[in-house]
């Protein structure tokens, strides 16, 4: 209040905490900021679009806004970053009904019946329930999450420096292993990752490595360009390439209150379907691509009509709508807490914690949970405002979606391009990003997953740190990583989850020889 | 007379003659190449600064020998991940069309050439006078619309002002040849 002359000054006001309640207040205060309104709905308008446009989606976009959204501070920039992930996943859902297509893979199992609705002429019916019940496993998802936070807060405390190696560890481990593709060239992937992240000046052990020679690489491989480059221009040569189109369906009148007493009508289905999205997304890696799908199987195996489900069933479109957006709030839990990704669009926002200064993790609970809470409002409003917004312009959302590729990609590279140079301001950054970008198309090309990349980019520092501190805190003793209860916990989960593939494997060869 | 264009058919067509697994190898082999140079440049590091490079090196070099050995062999080391990998779809390059080799690589070809040039031109040219030039060119040799391409250029360049310029108040690199005016 006083300043060193006495005279009064401005109080500070806190912006970052551990305390639940001031957590809350922060939270609160930054959703509801005028200005910060205006940049939520303009997340959720981006996420819709880049959820609908085939070949963007979450990763695409949440890479393009890092940079954006940098200099607004950490609390609002993780707070567009939120609202554009809610806005992603309706947003795809209006091209799996209207053009088959899925806008991203959590929508795949969309189309199966909301497709079919579509050609029947009913269109809106399908997008309204699809809204409805996104937004409503949203709030579900997130309330689950909301409730489980004491339970991690405590968890996070058991947590010592030696605890947070094997977790990296153990996050490593699992990402590679359920990444789409050969575990092997995911777990090459990984390692690529870990050895970009060793590049530059290291804090431990203050030194400068793998430099080769040149200033830009002083301050490291830099995670932005990373981003953009792995994910939004390896995209953009990838629609460059195949410059596919898609078909189109007219969406008609009428159906948007049919859809919404649908989801009401069928409301076990949904709430069903909700649970199993939210306990699959706390599982590290599992990603909505899965929930969608279990939750459309299982919600065909109750139904009295189960030959129904493919030809135009309102269920399979709620079932799988519900368990996509109840999955986010789920997967917040090993995002956040545990510091593992539970999808691609995930595995990016968590580089946008590094990227504003936060380790997410077990200590994100206890030093930064404000963040947490804006992650939970933005999305609880996201969700909403997105059906709401999506309901009244599907028809708008879907001739954008007639954007011919070859118009749109030059468009996104330069958008892509601009953003990794502003960042810093240095061109080595655009250089890093083209570098990424054409490694990023090959690794897609190649089926190897981007995923390990990322995550052991922004795992592999906090291993190779909390490693070094376990031996300064032991002073040198190396048996300090074998002493503790939840090392040896993380140790063996780390082992069981490299094994598993190879037991998948003898199983199958096995079955395969009888 | 052969012209420029049935040279690039005919090259195309050689390289999809040529086992597409071979392509993987050689970008296995590349990253093979980095890591050892990474090896051999750890060993100068202190011990505390080269354990984790080393560590992290030699793992590398078995799993690529691995691999690289096991795809020679004619054997894939088709080990799926236990939920058979579930992050998006995004993750896989799954052809759609029916586009054939020969053309799908000269596609691939063409995309990364026009990367190049984009990089070249912003270098040059800076961000803004290199959306108004490239952007319309890229557009109308795709779609052969002056008129879209002109509008696309010019309102791409206008966007990216208004965003970057005037509402991040963002300074944008103004190219190599700004600087030598």
């Amino acid at each position: 209040m006083f300043g060193a002359a006495g005279a009064i000054t401005e109080p500070i006001v806190l912006q970052q905490t551990g305390e639940l309640w001031e957590a809350v207040r922060i939270a609160t205060e930054t959703l509801l900021t005028p200005r910060n309104v205006l940049f939520l709905l303009a997340g959720v308008l981006l996420g819709l679009l880049m959820g609908a446009l085939p070949g963007l989606g979450g990763p695409v976009a949440l890479a393009l806004l890092i940079p954006l959204t940098y200099p607004l501070g950490v609390n609002v920039s993780i707070m567009i970053l939120a609202a554009t992930l809610g806005g992603v996943a309706f947003g795809g859902s209006v091209t799996a009904i209207l053009f088959n297509t899925p806008g991203d893979a959590p929508n795949a199992a969309t189309l199966l019946d909301g497709y079919p609705l579509a050609r029947q002429g009913r269109a809106t019916e399908a997008l309204s329930a699809s809204a409805i019940a996104s937004a409503s496993g949203a709030i579900v998802g997130l309330l689950l999450f909301l409730a489980s936070i004491p339970i991690v807060r405590q968890f996070a405390l058991l947590f010592h420096s030696v605890d947070i190696f094997w977790l990296a560890v153990f996050g490593l481990v699992t990402v590679a292993v359920v990444s789409r593709g050969e575990v092997t060239a995911n777990l090459v992937a990984g390692g690529l990752g870990l050895l970009l992240a060793f590049h530059g000046f290291n804090q431990v052990t203050g030194t400068a490595r793998f430099t080769w020679g040149t200033t830009y690489l002083r301050d490291g491989v830099q995670l932005i360009p990373l981003l953009i480059g792995l994910f939004a221009v390896a995209e953009m040569l990838r629609l460059a390439s195949e410059r596919t189109t898609v078909s189109s369906v007219s969406i008609g009148s009428g159906g948007t209150l049919a859809g919404a007493k649908a989801v009401f009508e069928n409301r076990f289905v949904f709430l069903q379907s909700s649970i199993i999205g939210w306990l699959i997304g706390v599982v590290p890696g599992a990603g909505g691509t899965v929930a969608n799908f279990v939750a459309y199987l299982q919600a065909q195996n109750v139904s009295s009509d189960p030959k129904s489900f493919g030809t135009g069933n309102i269920r399979g479109v709620i079932a799988s709508e519900a368990a996509n957006d109840a999955k986010d709030g789920g997967s917040m839990i090993p995002t956040l807490g545990l510091g593992i990704p539970g999808s691609a669009s995930t595995a990016v926002l968590l580089g946008a914690f590094v990227v504003n200064g936060v380790i997410p993790g077990p200590r994100l609970f206890q030093e930064n949970l404000q963040l947490v809470f804006i992650v939970i409002f933005a999305l609880l409003i996201s969700n909403v405002l997105t059906s709401v917004i999506g309901i009244v312009l599907a028809r708008q959302i879907a001739r954008l979606t007639r954007v011919s590729v070859t118009t749109l990609v030059p468009i996104v590279l330069f958008v892509a391009l601009l953003g990794a140079f502003v960042n810093r301001g240095n061109f080595g950054d655009v250089t890093a990003t083209v570098v990424f970008g054409v490694i990023g198309f090959y690794m897609l090309k190649f089926d190897v997953s981007r995923i390990p990349v990322v995550i052991a980019f922004v795992l592999g520092p906090i291993a190779e740190q909390n490693f070094h501190r376990g031996l300064q805190i032991s002073r040198g003793e190396y048996s300090i990583f074998l002493q503790r209860h939840v090392s040896i916990v993380l140790i063996v989960a780390t082992v069981a989850v490299l094994l598993l593939p190879l037991v998948r494997h003898a199983r199958k060869r096995r079955s395969g020889e009888r | 007379m052969t012209t420029s264009n049935d040279r690039l058919d005919r090259l195309f067509a050689m390289l999809a003659e040529i086992d597409a697994e071979y392509y993987r190898r050689s970008f296995f082999l590349l990253w093979l190449g980095y890591v050892l140079a990474v090896l051999y440049r750890a060993i100068d590091y202190r011990p505390a600064a080269r354990l984790f490079p080393i560590l992290v090196g030699i793992l590398l070099v078995v799993l690529l020998v691995g691999t690289l050995l096991a795809s020679l062999s004619g054997r894939t080391v088709d080990i799926a991940g236990p939920l058979g990998g579930v992050f998006e779809a995004i993750e896989t390059y799954e052809q759609e069309s029916d586009l054939d080799d020969a053309t799908r690589y000269r596609r691939e070809a063409a995309a990364l050439v026009w990367l190049v040039v984009l990089f070249a031109s912003i270098w040059l040219f800076g961000y803004l006078l290199a959306t108004v030039v490239y952007v319309p060119a890229f557009v109308y040799v795709h779609e052969r619309n002056a008129r879209r391409a002109v509008l696309t250029g010019v309102g791409t360049a206008v966007f990216l002002y208004i965003l970057f310029v005037e509402l991040l108040s963002a300074s944008i690199y103004d190219g190599v040849l700004a600087g030598l005016i």
